[in-house]
């Protein structure tokens, strides 16, 4: 019988495009054809908008069709797809598509590439290099390979992850914590989710290397609810790896101890900021911790905890495995390494590009992007999240790079990126921003529980020409207000996308609705 | 209360907690998941575990009603047989996902649909916007065609 392997994508994004419902019609079709196929469930490439992207092993490399719809099926088997047969849907080498050659993947090496949950497949590819150098290293010497690498955290607030380290290593204390903060709930953003789903065993490696290099003994990744599958994912990987000497009692035959918990969030876009994190794993409200103390003095129980993002704790085994030198000489300026930029929103070719940084949007949006689904122009740009401002056209020249973004008022943070075309509408884009700060805020601090809503009311008053120019100033002083006095990011930095909306997109704001009164503006935002 | 309620309200769910309580003991700051552990079995978190939990974990009544109603996803009635979770965040936003809801609701209205839609912000697949998820299986590029098929077979 003929032999075939097909690759077929367990990611959320390929099963939310009906993967599953793939799989026994290929079976079938195949048997027909007197083909044994063995599939292989992988991550996704990236590339999502080819989702479900299908690739089937040829003696020339991974050949890839996408996307595939079951309507598909027939067309592709009669192209004699299962032995890499020509077909509209077919991109040819997957490694040869431009849009993942271009790319420079380090903490993503493996994904779509291995299957996610097979150790001797991450093994095999590169796996686990990191954390046995590190077991012979000092914990100081880990860190200054995590400080000389220049990561600094991807979750957002860039902060670098050697100081952090470094203080919950000198913090004395009975017991450690690492909490991996897999609360992606920003817009924009599914990098975290792609790395559990297709690589769970990296992100495992780095909390351990995290717990050797600072001596904590136990880890969480608090993961958000709306992931399920990546919860499963981890799980399942959590169970093998300890079922292998990498966690639980003295973890490759060493002295070191690490044991892993996967904790499930319930909905609230706040427990993604730390404090609200570790209240809401403490099993309390999901509210905000004033700072000091950080959660690096006293975090989890009231006691050091490193937390750190995903990506940033999956960037961890690359840098002890290839060296610090060799994850720095990416990047540009006081950004070192890569980020996992996440093309979404209105855009042609979505997916998830890690470049290193200095890359600009331009050539994110129209290289990789090839420009807006609806083939209307872009008009403007939302990056690091809901809470990060919107780009017009003339700033998309500007690298990414930390310093340079906050240069013009901008953040990079995560990497997400949301492209709006011209049918936008600023003015609402902005009243959404202050809108999702009140359903969201967690209520500890006034500037954003209250501030949130009235922003939301004056927003109103000036999209419907109510004393424009009054309000307009009450807008500027209120997210004054807000950013100086709120607690956490949330109510701190919502200001940013409604004044960045304001100032670049002024005409949006100008009434298209000035013969409303205000009795009917009540009733509308009901 | 609940128009769903009274079919479940007068069920003795004490094992129930009893069993959530046993599997999760020896977790640190393990009230989420007790929580996580009743609903994923039932749906929802009855009023009338309140007080057996509180009294287990040496809590108030008052404190865990307050982390329920903190967190969205925890419910305290029956859900409905169809959940659409629809998302209405930036990137959905920028695909139409407003006024997809808004269809959807008038649809759902003019065939007398008895489902309950909830807005969510984000289910992490913004580059196949718009997303939904109906009874927690999520779908991409959704369309108002893609909803009525997936709803006829939940409704099954």
């Amino acid at each position: 019988m003929n032999k075939v392997t097909l690759y077929i994508p367990r990611d959320t994004a390929a099963r939310a495009m009906g993967v599953e419902e793939l799989i026994e019609p290929i079976q079938r079709k195949a048997k027909e054809q007197g083909i044994e196929l063995a599939i292989i469930r992988n991550g996704t490439r990236g590339m999502l908008w080819l989702e479900p992207l299908v690739e089937v092993l040829t003696d020339q490399g991974r050949i890839a069709y996408g996307p595939v719809l079951e309507e598909d099926l027939d067309s592709l088997f009669v192209a004699d797809w299962m032995h890499g047969g020509q077909h509209p849907l077919c991109h040819g080498l997957t490694d040869e598509i431009s849009y993942l050659k271009n790319q420079e993947r380090l903490t993503f090496a493996r994904i779509g590439i291995i299957d996610p949950l097979n150790l001797q497949d991450y093994a095999k590819h590169g796996g686990w290099v990191g954390l046995k150098n590190a077991l012979d290293l000092e914990p100081e010497a880990i860190i200054s390979q995590i400080s000389d690498s220049g990561l600094r955290g991807r979750g957002g607030a860039a902060f670098p992850t050697g100081i952090k380290w470094d203080t919950v290593r000198k913090a004395k204390a009975s017991q450690k914590y690492i909490v991996c903060n897999a609360d992606e709930g920003d817009s924009g953003t599914f990098s975290d989710r792609i790395l559990m789903e297709g690589d769970p065993f990296c992100l495992i490696e780095g909390m351990i290397i995290a717990g050797v290099a600072v001596g904590a003994t136990q880890g969480y990744i608090y993961v958000r609810s709306e992931y399920p599958i990546a919860i499963e994912v981890l799980e399942e990987a959590i169970k093998k790896a300890y079922a292998d000497g990498y966690l639980g009692q003295h973890i490759l035959g060493t002295n070191n101890h690490f044991e892993l918990e996967v904790r499930k969030g319930a909905g609230a876009y706040i427990c993604g900021e730390e404090t609200a994190l570790l209240n809401s794993l403490e099993g309390k409200r999901g509210t905000i911790r004033p700072k000091p103390p950080l959660p690096a003095m006293q975090g989890f129980m009231n006691k050091p905890t490193v937390v750190n993002n995903v990506v940033s704790l999956a960037s961890v085994p690359i840098i002890l495995s290839q060296g610090a030198q060799f994850y720095q000489d990416y990047g540009m300026g006081r950004s070192r390494g890569t980020l996992a930029f996440q093309l979404s929103g209105n855009i042609k070719q979505g997916g998830l590009i890690e470049k290193a940084f200095g890359i600009s949007l331009k050539e994110l949006l129209y290289d990789f992007g090839g420009g807006s689904a609806s083939g209307l122009p872009l008009k403007s740009v939302q990056v690091g999240g809901p809470l990060g401002s919107y780009l017009s056209a003339e700033e998309w020249n500007t690298p990414l790079d930390y310093e340079a973004y906050s240069a013009i008022e901008a953040m990079v943070g995560h990497g997400g990126i949301v492209a709006f075309d011209e049918s936008i509408d600023m003015a609402q884009m902005a009243e959404y921003a202050m809108a999702f700060c009140a359903v969201e805020s967690c209520g500890k601090c006034t500037p954003c529980r209250i501030g949130s809503t009235r922003g939301v009311e004056v927003i109103q008053k000036i999209r419907h020409n109510i004393d424009p120019q009054a309000n307009t100033e009450l807008l500027y002083d209120l997210c004054d207000t807000m950013t100086a006095a709120s607690l956490c990011a949330l109510g701190g930095l919502t200001p940013l996308p409604v004044l960045s909306a304001l100032k670049k997109f002024p005409n949006d704001f100008t009434a298209k609705n000035s013969h409303k009164k205000l009795t009917e503006i009540g009733a509308e935002s009901c | 209360m609940h128009e769903n309620q009274p079919l479940s309200f007068h069920k003795n769910y004490k094992p129930l907690l009893k069993k959530m309580l046993t599997e999760h003991h020896s977790k640190e700051g393990n009230l989420l998941p007790i929580l996580h552990g009743i609903q994923d079995e039932i749906g929802f978190i009855p009023q009338s575990l309140i007080a057996p939990l509180a009294e287990a974990l040496n809590l108030s009544s008052a404190e865990i009603h307050g982390v329920i109603s903190f967190y969205s996803h925890f419910k305290t009635s029956a859900p409905k047989k169809v959940v659409i979770e629809i998302c209405q965040a930036e990137s959905c936003q920028s695909m139409g996902a407003l006024r997809l809801k808004s269809e959807l609701l008038h649809y759902l209205q003019v065939n007398n649909y008895d489902v309950a839609v909830e807005n969510v912000y984000c289910l992490g697949l913004c580059a196949q916007s718009p997303a939904a998820a109906i009874n927690s299986k999520a779908i991409a590029k959704l369309t108002l065609d893609k909803v009525k098929i997936s709803l006829e077979k939940a409704l099954v």
